[in-house]
C-alpha cells in the first residue's frame, strides 16, 4: 500500500450534541456514546462517517467522487472499499460549570497525551511540549488566576500555574474554526481563561457527572397531558465541547479515480464538503437543533498546522 | 475526589459569588445548604436559598455575561446564514419559567444553560410549542405538520413515508443578562391530587376552597428577550414560504399560548421586542454583516492572481486624492510606470491591457503632460506601437 494522507478535523460544538449510545442506563434513557475503558464521551467513527456522507449527499457531491471516498452503496458494496478512513471523534475539552466564570474548558493529561499521539499519526508533528503532572485536587490554569479556590461542579480544586499553557492554547486553537464577526484574539483570550487541566481520575468523574441530562416529555395537544410512555431523560454534550477526528485517505480504488493520489482525493473530498461553510451536523436530534459542529481542517500543509 | 462540600471539611462558599460571574445554575442545583440538622426544611429555608440568586439590593444579580450572550448570538447568526435560516427575537410581557419540573429541594427547578448560565428554552420545547399551535389552530394542519415535523409515527415499519421534519428548531437564548425573581405558588388541593382517586368523597380529599394554601416559593425569570433560531433542513423552491409560516406560527404561539411553564397563570407570553432590544439586534446584525463582507473581500482577493491583486489595488488607489494631487502623487505615478515595465515581462496579456488602459486614463486626467509622454514612450519601447 502506498502512502496515506491524513487530516485532523477539529469539531467545536455550536449546539448540544447527542450521539446516542443505544441501550438504557440506570437513570438515563438515552445515554451518549462513550469509550468503554475511560468513560470519556466520544462519537464513534461509524457515526462520524455517516455524518460526513450525509453532508456529501445533501450538498450533492459528485457521485463518482463520493463513491471513491466513502465506498459504493450497500447493494454494490463488494465492488471496492472507500478510500477514506474516519476515526472516532475524540474528546479534547469538556465544558464544566464553575463558580469562577460560568464554565471551564477542562481536560486531563491522558487526553493531551493522546492528542499528541494522534497528531504524530496524522503527520502533524510540531514542537514537542511537555504534559505537566497534576495532583488530585489541583487544577492547572493560566498563571494569572491562582488566588482562589476553583470550583468545578461542586468539587473544590486548588489552582496552580500551568507553565506551558500558551503553547497548548495555540495548539488547541488550531482545532477551532474562526467565526466571521468574532475577533480571533477574543477567542484566544477566552480559551486561555477557561483552559483547565485536572488529573485523569477527576476528569473521568466529570465525564459521568458533569454532562447535562435533560428530561423530555411529549404532550398531547388534545389533553395537554403527557402522552403514555413519552417521558424520557436524554444526555448530551454541551455546546463548546471540543472533539477531533482523524481522517486518513488511501489511494483510490475505484476505476474512475485511479489516477488521483490519496492527497488529491482527500483535498477534493474536503473541499467539496466544507467549501460551502465550516459546519457539520453530528449525532441525533437534528430537528431540535442538536449536533452542529464548527469544523476546522488541520492538514500537514494546511494553515495553522506545523509541517 | 477531594473537597466534597457535603462533608465537614468542605470549602463551599457561604454565598453565590455574583461578582465573579459564577454559574448560577451550578449554585442553584448543587449548593443548596438550608437543611436543618434533622434534614427538615424550615419555613424560610426555601426562600432564603432563592434569595441568594435574586435578592434585591446593592449589586442585585443579573445572570449571564453580556459579551458571552452576544458572542452566542453571533455564532448562531453565522450558523443560520450557512443554513439559510433566521433568528427571530421576542420579549416576554411578564415572567417566564422554564424547567419547573426539574427536581430541586425547593420543589421547583429552573433550567439554566450549561455554558451561558442563563435560563433558556430548549429547541425541543420550541418545536413542541409550534407543533401544538399548528395542530390546534391551522384549518387543515396535516400537510404542514408532516412537512415541518415529519411523519407522525416514529416507527420506521409503521409508515411508508417515514420522514424527518424539514425545519430545525434551535435553543432559544436570552440576548442580554436576565433578572431572576422569587414567585410563590399556593397550592391547596394537594390531597385531592394525591389521594382523590383512592379515597373519594371525604372532606380531606375534596377539591374545595376550605383547605389551607401551602406557599411554595420558586424561581422565575423577569421580563426577558429571547432569540429563536430556526432553519430549513433541506432547501426547496418554496422553503422561504415554509419558514414564513413557521415564523408566523411561532409568533402566535408565543403570544397566545406562551412558552415554558405556568402559561395558564400568565407566564411565558412573548410579543415583539422592545425598541431598545430591536436596536441592539440591528446593531449586531450590521456588525456581523460587515465582518462577513470583509471576509468575502479578503477571500476574493486571495483567489486572484498576483497581477489581478495588483490591478484591484491600483483601481482603488487611483481614486484617492493624495495620489491624484500633482504635488504629492509623484511616487504613485512612478510606481505606475514601474508596474508597466513589470507587466511587460510577467503579466498575462489581458491584465496587461487592463493596466495600460488604467494608467493611460489616470495620467490623462491627473498626470502632467510630461508623465503622459513618458508613458507613451515607454509603451513604444516595450511593444513598439
Amino acid at each position: 500500500m502506498t502512502a496515506m494522507t491524513h487530516q485532523m478535523l477539529g469539531l467545536f460544538a455550536e449546539t448540544p450534541l447527542h450521539a446516542g449510545g443505544g441501550g438504557k442506563e440506570e437513570l438515563i434513557d438515552l445515554p451518549i456514546q462513550r469509550e468503554i475503558h475511560s468513560q470519556w464521551p466520544c462519537v464513534f467513527g461509524s457515526a462520524m462517517k455517516g455524518a460526513l456522507r450525509a453532508r456529501a449527499d445533501q450538498l450533492g457531491m459528485e457521485k463518482d467522487l463520493k463513491t471513491t471516498a466513502f465506498g459504493p452503496d450497500t447493494l454494490n458494496a463488494s465492488e471496492h472499499a472507500g478510500a477514506l478512513l474516519v476515526s472516532d471523534a475524540r474528546l479534547l475539552l469538556l465544558p464544566v460549570r464553575s463558580l469562577t466564570g460560568h464554565f471551564r474548558l477542562v481536560t486531563c493529561p491522558a487526553l493531551l497525551r493522546r492528542l499528541l499521539a494522534d497528531r504524530a499519526r496524522a503527520g502533524l508533528a510540531g514542537e514537542a511540549s511537555t504534559i505537566p503532572d497534576v495532583a488530585a485536587g489541583t487544577a492547572l490554569v493560566a498563571g494569572s488566576q491562582q488566588s482562589e479556590t476553583l470550583f468545578l461542579e461542586e468539587f473544590a480544586f486548588t489552582p496552580a500555574a500551568w507553565p506551558e499553557v500558551e503553547a497548548w492554547v495555540e495548539r488547541i486553537l488550531a482545532l477551532v474554526a474562526p467565526v466571521a464577526g468574532l475577533a480571533e484574539d477574543d477567542t484566544r483570550k477566552a480559551l486561555t481563561t477557561q483552559l483547565t487541566l485536572v488529573d485523569d481520575d477527576s476528569f473521568s468523574h466529570f465525564c459521568r457527572s458533569a454532562i447535562p441530562v435533560l428530561p423530555h416529555v411529549r404532550i398531547s395537544s388534545d389533553t395537554k397531558t403527557v402522552e403514555g410512555g413519552a417521558l424520557w431523560h436524554e444526555e448530551s454534550l454541551p455546546p463548546d465541547t471540543l472533539l477531533y477526528c482523524v481522517l486518513a485517505a488511501q489511494p483510490p480504488r475505484s476505476e474512475t479515480h485511479r489516477e488521483l493520489s490519496s492527497a488529491e482525493l482527500l483535498e477534493q473530498t474536503l473541499q467539496a464538503l466544507f467549501d460551502d461553510g465550516p459546519y457539520l451536523q453530528v449525532g441525533g436530534n437534528e430537528t431540535t437543533g442538536m449536533g452542529w459542529c464548527r469544523v476546522a481542517r488541520l492538514g500537514s500543509e494546511a494553515k495553522g498546522g506545523e509541517a | 475526589m477531594t473537597g466534597l462540600p457535603l462533608y465537614a471539611e468542605h470549602r463551599a462558599p457561604a454565598s453565590f459569588p455574583a461578582r465573579g460571574q459564577g454559574h448560577p445554575g451550578l449554585w442553584f442545583e448543587r449548593f443548596f445548604a438550608q437543611y436543618a440538622r434533622d434534614f427538615s426544611l424550615g419555613n424560610e429555608a426555601k426562600s432564603d436559598f432563592l434569595k441568594t440568586l435574586c435578592a434585591p439590593g446593592p449589586g442585585a444579580l443579573r445572570v449571564g455575561d453580556p459579551d458571552a450572550l452576544k458572542a452566542h448570538w453571533m455564532r448562531q447568526a453565522a450558523l443560520m446564514a450557512h443554513r439559510g435560516g433566521r433568528q427571530c427575537a421576542f420579549s416576554s410581557r411578564w415572567h417566564f419559567a422554564t424547567g419547573l419540573g426539574l427536581p430541586h429541594p425547593v420543589e421547583n427547578g429552573l433550567l439554566f444553560h450549561p455554558t451561558l448560565g442563563v435560563p433558556y428554552l430548549p429547541g425541543s420545547s420550541v418545536k413542541g410549542l409550534v407543533r401544538a399551535w399548528i395542530e390546534q389552530h391551522l384549518a387543515e394542519p396535516e400537510a404542514a405538520l408532516k412537512r415541518i415535523f415529519g411523519s407522525r409515527s416514529k416507527d420506521p415499519a409503521a409508515s411508508d413515508e417515514f420522514v424527518a421534519g424539514e425545519v430545525l428548531f434551535f435553543d432559544a437564548l436570552p440576548v442580554e443578562p436576565v433578572s431572576l425573581v422569587i414567585d410563590t405558588m399556593t397550592p391547596h388541593m394537594g390531597q385531592w391530587y394525591e389521594q382523590g382517586a383512592e379515597q373519594p368523597g371525604i372532606r380531606e380529599t375534596l377539591p374545595a376552597d376550605w383547605h389551607d394554601p401551602v406557599p411554595v416559593p420558586f424561581l422565575a425569570v423577569k421580563q426577558t428577550s429571547l432569540a429563536f433560531p430556526f432553519a430549513p433542513r433541506v432547501r426547496r423552491d418554496d422553503t422561504p414560504a415554509l419558514l414564513a409560516l413557521v415564523e408566523e406560527m411561532l409568533e402566535r404561539a408565543l403570544w397566545h399560548a406562551g412558552a415554558g411553564a405556568k402559561t395558564a397563570a400568565g407566564y411565558g407570553s412573548f410579543a415583539a421586542c422592545d425598541d431598545d432590544v430591536v436596536k441592539k439586534l440591528d446593531d449586531w446584525t450590521r456588525d456581523i454583516e460587515q465582518a462577513w463582507e470583509e471576509a468575502r473581500e479578503r477571500q476574493a482577493l486571495a483567489a486572484l492572481s498576483p497581477s489581478q491583486q495588483r490591478l484591484a489595488w491600483l483601481e482603488r488607489a487611483v481614486q484617492e486624492s493624495v495620489n491624484q494631487n500633482p504635488s504629492s502623487g509623484g511616487d504613485f505615478r512612478n510606481a505606475l510606470l514601474a508596474d508597466v515595465r513589470e507587466a511587460a515581462v510577467h503579466w498575462p496579456e489581458a491584465d496587461r491591457d487592463a493596466l495600460l488602459a488604467l494608467v493611460q486614463s489616470f495620467l490623462k486626467t491627473h498626470g502632467s503632460k510630461n508623465k503622459l509622454k513618458e508613458f507613451k514612450q515607454l509603451r513604444r519601447e516595450l511593444w513598439g506601437d
